[in-house]
């Protein structure tokens, strides 16, 4: 690497950034369906090296993108018309652990599971816990606001970043943190999707393991009831720290990877896990107990030791991968419903299938309404695309008509962008813009996302080609 | 989205005039550094509440003892001191001693229902309790002194009220290390060289912690006055962050219609 | 650019069609570990090979060292909930490439063959001063006196009532680590096993030229084997080689690594073995851990004897890979670094206690690790527990 050089002086930047076709063919894509069309990716190792790159960019007309491991769904880290694709993999280093102030400063491309890894000896965690979390990193995670299993209790990543560096699409460096400005500008930025800048430094909550952990795997006869339990503990007002759904068909495939036990004659089966201390969690695990009874459980167990515990969140957080043991492309979804409206909208997304003769998986987080109907398929049948896309349209549609919102934690990307209208007006996304303006005056930070096109809020260019394969 | 004829109005007026001040029920003391321009105020009122769903819709200019009265009944509560309004408490980012130990305000504010300078009405956020779609302007509504615009609704998660709520105070030197070690206290605070604990939750898990502390003795809620102040909110006016803050104003507030003193205390008139 | 449409046929679309492009795989990748690059992780070799097998990228150098730079160390594969079969679709990709340009891998297919085949002192030696300066093998390493006969192992009269084992000997085995085969024998014996060698008779498994990507030679050697009686049993001490003799007699249950016939008298060991204050760190070998799935067993059997500290790093790769270290030294390297800075943590992080050995059932490992400069004493684990055995460490034990 030879960033050293200014920017003035790398013209070309020759050796930094890259363009072969193969690699330029792997960073277009991300674990979305969507392939784009970068002209360069570069790697770069320091804030200053960033800056350097979005400078280049800047000078060369180009457009930027940050890059993380792109294991993103929504598309947000595919790179529209000739962006420069900025790689933070190799900026990940845990810069510094205070085990008494309970906080870390990181770089970005450092491993979700990485960084819990290394303080699990302090007995502390970063909570938020998508089910990627060994390979997604943390500025991909601040990028999308991501949530997790556990994000039920915790809250999602903006509840556990105090500080962020971040080098503007001015190519100017700076600290947003509560000292830094009377508006939360910290808070703005997690969850713009990259758009906003690229945050080169990440300082993070981290927060103590819990003292006591009950993992409860209950198995139903049906989705409904499964889904009306779910109502039924949070009514009661336990906040378990995680509740999962999961249906047969996901939780046979998983089952089969896994080896984790799960019910396989259940219709549905839930993961309830409560933690803190001994006395709630011992109340909380009885109430579960005598909820889930109510609603016809078929079969309860309770995780015995920590390794039975990591399988059930081991089958749980691979569930989409396995997948592909049914279907070779699978389309996952993610919008979210207020709790009690669960049971009815997992019957329309599962007539919705039917009608479009796609097969259909759930696993999700009931704990917060949060859906992710599996939509699978063959990409190689003639017209399933379309099948797809109508299917997808419509699951949007029923979760919007049910009183919910367009995305819980994968983000609008490209993929729900022209959805947004649907759920916002005209007005709500022109301040949405303003606010992007205000951080990215040109629009020249990943282009082309979360703001539908038309009528003066989304980047004024062209469509990116190839959107969908 | 109509919030019926008392927002309308409120529409109109933000429209029709030059400069507005918003105020609360003046909790703060902010709002009566009145400038010459009218004086807008949220409705009052609750909008919709789903105790089943942990969480509540209302006018933002409803008092949170109002809220609180109202979800008493299903022993809920919001964690907020009672006192002021909640479109206030957004505004400042007041959220009582929780807010140095727990960031629980801005994460439990659901969605914001605005009327811009233009007199438009603007929301971000929805009734369910996650969302990432589309940019979050409900971070930068949480603490933005009324200069984005009129907060006429807002949806909150509620919490159910612990068991057992008890603070615990001590002087000592160990206390420190010695509250380091509890499993998450609601809150801890220092106050006249005091440590001040707040322990919640199942009364035995209560009890326990209390046992565990040595040399803490009970005590009630430390009286300090901590809210917000826009003299005391220590925030940077300068460098990069302060000039996106005003880029910000200029493209929500482009004529400098909203709140001009605090606007111009904050070096955020453009 | 024309576009070759020939490329990768062999490679199964089934293969290719299971990957999702999830990327749960990459942080269980080595190469993309320390690289950070797409190009050198498992989910973007496979859309390399499968968008090079569908035409819609040509082969690109950039695509070539993308292939080559894949160790084959199956990380991704136990790591893939679609369950991608991995080695099914990089083996013949890789053999392809061999086969196109035979003349590429010259120095390779000759050091290979040197390793492989000569059995005299004089070439071993030659051999060996050339991986010392490719730090494929420490400086300090001694050459070990060679005997041209075979090995005088001490073994007991014909006994009918002993179970017949016999040990596959191999070639960079026998020939640096004949240590690792007496003290096999040596535990063997102890459990009242009757061992036999397998010798130049049998010669490599192939295995180290399979994972270069050289099929060819690779069946030669491996015709020269003969598939173990159902009721015999062929033990391996060396994980590459166990993992290749299991697939090469797919189906036969009677090729056994060593550490899991061990795991099989686990009882009978805890009576046999002394208990010692070392602590013991092991480092997992890819072809056991990832390949067959060996893991626990090899925990367990050390700790009869050892406290036992682990790696958190789930297992990944030291780089040495066979031939890999060999041929591709850049990222041998880099890869062998990221894996001594998990071992210096472990050893250095003042919650554990000292360590003492570092244990590595393959001699692929062994020996790369010893080129690198690490504090502990690196030693096969059939190694430890042959030295704790009771016998040994009594007065008058057969020492
Ligand atoms: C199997 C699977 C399970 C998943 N489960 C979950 C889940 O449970 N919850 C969840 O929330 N998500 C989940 N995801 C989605 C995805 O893993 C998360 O969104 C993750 O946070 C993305 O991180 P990444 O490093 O891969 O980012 P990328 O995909 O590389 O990028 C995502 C976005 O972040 C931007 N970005 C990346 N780094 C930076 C930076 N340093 N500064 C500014 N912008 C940046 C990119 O431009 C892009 O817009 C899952 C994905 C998969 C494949
Ligand atoms: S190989 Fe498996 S884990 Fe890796 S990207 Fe493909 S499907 Fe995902
Ligand atoms: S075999 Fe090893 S080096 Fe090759 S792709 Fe898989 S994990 Fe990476």
């Amino acid at each position: 690497m030879n960033f050293g050089l200014t920017f003035e002086y790398s013209e070309e930047m020759s050796g930094v950034v890259h363009t072969n076709t193969a690699e330029l063919f792997l960073v277009g894509q991300d674990a979305s369906n969507m392939m784009g069309s970068p002209a360069g990716v570069c790697y770069p190792t320091t804030t200053a090296e960033v800056q350097e790159a979005v400078r280049w960019a800047r000078a060369k007309g180009m457009t930027f993108i940050a890059r993380g491991a792109g294991t993103g769904l929504a598309g947000g880290a595919i790179p529209t018309d000739g962006s420069l694709v900025i790689c933070l993999t190799k900026m990940n280093n845990i810069r510094s652990i205070d085990v008494h102030k309970r906080t870390a400063w990181v770089e970005p491309g450092v491993l979700n599971a990485d960084l819990s890894r290394r303080t699990a000896r302090d007995g502390l965690h970063f909570a938020p816990d998508p089910s990627s979390q060994q390979s997604c990193t943390i500025g991909g995670n601040v990028a999308n606001n991501s949530g997790g299993p556990h994000c039920l209790s915790e809250g999602v990543t903006s509840a556990h970043i105090l500080a962020l560096e971040v080098v503007l699409p001015s190519g100017d460096v700076c600290i947003l943190d509560a000292e830094s400005s009377l508006f939360d500008l910290r808070g703005a930025f997690i969850g713009s999707e990259g758009m906003f800048g690229i945050a080169t430094a990440i300082e993070v909550r981290l927060v103590q393991n819990p003292p006591h952990i009950s993992t409860m795997v209950v198995g139903f006869a049906s989705v409904h009831e499964g889904a009306m339990a779910v109502s039924a503990i949070i009514a009661h007002g336990i906040i378990p720290s995680a509740l999962e759904m999961m249906d047969a068909p996901i939780t046979r495939a998983v089952e089969e990877y896994v080896h984790a036990g799960f019910p396989l004659d259940a219709a549905a089966m839930l993961i309830v896990e409560i933690d803190g201390l001994e006395n709630s969690v011992l109340d909380g695990s009885r109430a579960v107990k005598d909820i889930v009874s109510r609603f016809g459980a078929t079969s309860f167990q309770v995780a015995q030791s920590q390794g039975e515990r990591a399988l059930i969140w081991k089958g749980r957080k691979t569930a989409f991968g396995a997948i592909a043991r049914i279907q070779p492309n699978y389309y996952l979804h993610d919008t979210v419903v207020p709790r009690k409206k669960l049971a009815e909208v997992l019957s329309q997304v599962s007539l919705i299938a039917t009608e479009e003769h796609l097969q259909v998986m759930n696993v999700f987080h009931a704990g917060d309404g949060n859906l992710h109907p599996i939509l699978m398929f063959d990409k190689r049948v003639d017209g399933v695309m379309d099948r797809v896309h109508r299917a997808g349209a419509e699951i949007v549609r029923v979760s919007l008509e049910a009183g919910g919102v367009l995305s819980g934690e994968h983000g609008i990307g490209l993929e729900k962008r022209d959805f947004m209208r649907w759920m916002f007006t005209e007005n709500d996304l022109l301040f949405q813009q303003k606010l992007r303006s205000a951080f990215d005056p040109e629009g020249i930070s990943n282009p082309h996302k979360v703001l539908p096109r038309g009528s003066g809020c989304s980047d004024m260019s062209s469509i990116p080609p190839g959107s969908w394969i | 989205m109509s919030f019926g004829s008392a927002v309308d109005d409120l529409q109109r007026q933000m429209a029709i005039s030059d400069a507005v001040n918003i105020v609360g029920l003046n909790s703060t003391g902010a709002s009566t550094v009145r400038d010459e321009g009218s004086v807008l105020k949220a409705p009052s009122g609750i909008l919709s509440y789903e105790p089943d769903e942990l969480m509540i819709s209302v006018f933002a200019g409803t008092s949170i003892s109002d809220i609180n009265d109202e979800l008493q009944g299903a022993k809920q509560r919001i964690p907020i001191p009672e006192w002021g309004t909640i479109g206030g408490a957004v505004a400042t980012r007041r959220n009582g001693l929780r807010d140095s130990y727990h960031q629980t305000l801005p994460n439990n504010v659901l969605r914001c229902s605005v009327i811009a300078a233009d007199g438009s009405l603007y929301q971000s956020g929805g009734q369910v309790v996650k969302n990432v779609s589309g940019f979050d302007l409900i971070k930068l509504l949480v603490g933005s002194w009324g200069l984005l615009g009129l907060i006429v609704e807002v949806t909150m998660r509620t919490e159910p009220i612990p068991q057992v709520s008890q603070w615990v105070q001590s002087a000592a030197p160990t206390a420190i290390a010695q509250v380091s070690d509890l499993y998450r206290p609601s809150v801890v605070t220092c106050f006249e060289g005091n440590m001040y604990v707040l322990l919640e939750g199942h009364e035995k898990d209560v009890q326990q912690q209390i046992l565990q502390l040595d040399g803490f003795s009970l005590c009630e809620m430390p009286l300090t006055n901590n809210s917000p102040q826009l003299t005391n909110v220590n925030r940077s006016s300068q460098g990069v962050p302060h000039s996106i803050e005003r880029a910000i104003r200029k493209e929500f507030d482009p004529g400098n219609k909203l709140n001009k003193s605090i606007a111009s205390q904050r070096g955020l008139l453009t | 650019m024309s576009i070759d449409h020939s490329f990768f046929q062999l490679v199964q679309e089934e293969d290719l069609n299971t990957c999702v492009n999830c990327g749960l795989c990459l942080p269980h990748c080595p190469t993309y570990r320390v690289t950070g690059e797409d190009l050198y992780s498992p989910r973007g070799r496979i859309n390399l090979i499968r968008s090079v097998k569908h035409g819609e990228l040509s082969l690109t150098k950039e695509v070539v060292h993308a292939l080559d730079t894949c160790i084959q160390c199956m990380g991704c594969e136990p790591a893939c909930p679609s369950g991608v079969q991995y080695h099914a679709i990089i083996s013949p990709a890789k053999a392809e490439m061999h086969s196109r340009w035979k003349w590429r891998d010259i120095t390779l297919r000759c050091g290979l063959y040197v390793v492989t085949h000569m059995r005299s002192l004089r070439i071993f030696t030659l051999a060996v001063l050339l991986a010392q300066k490719l730090k494929m093998v420490p400086k300090k390493m001694p050459v070990p006196a060679l005997s041209f006969r075979q090995p005088q192992f001490h073994l007991e009269d014909e006994d009918a009532s002993k179970m017949e084992v016999l040990l596959f000997t191999g070639c960079v085995m026998d020939a640096w680590y004949r240590k690792v085969h007496i003290d096999t024998i040596t535990l063997l014996e102890a459990l009242g096993y009757s061992v036999k060698v397998s010798g130049d008779e049998y010669g490599c498994c192939g295995a180290l030229h399979e994972h270069a990507g050289f099929a060819d030679s690779a069946a030669r050697m491996q015709k020269k084997i003969q598939r173990p009686q159902s009721n015999s049993m062929m033990v391996v001490n060396s994980a590459g080689c166990s993992a290749s003799l299991k697939n090469t007699f797919a189906g036969s249950r009677t090729v056994l690594d060593i550490n899991e016939l061990l795991f099989r008298h686990i009882t009978d060991l805890q009576r046999l073995l002394v208990r010692r204050t070392e602590t013991v760190l092991i480092q997992e070998p890819c072809h056991l851990r990832h390949v067959q799935g060996i893991s626990r067993e090899v925990k367990e059997l050390l700790e009869i004897a050892f406290t036992v500290a682990q790696l958190e790093d789930d297992g990944l790769c030291c780089g040495a890979g066979g031939s890999f270290s060999f041929s591709q030294p850049t990222m041998a390297q880099a890869v062998r670094d990221r894996k001594i800075e998990e071992i210096d943590r472990v050893i250095h992080s003042n919650s554990s206690k000292t360590i003492h050995y570092l244990a590595s059932a393959n001699p692929g490992c062994l020996s790369f690790l010893s080129g690198a400069s690490i504090d502990v004493e690196i030693v096969h684990p059939v190694t430890l527990l042959a030295q704790s055995l009771i016998s040994q460490n009594s007065t008058g034990g057969v020492q």
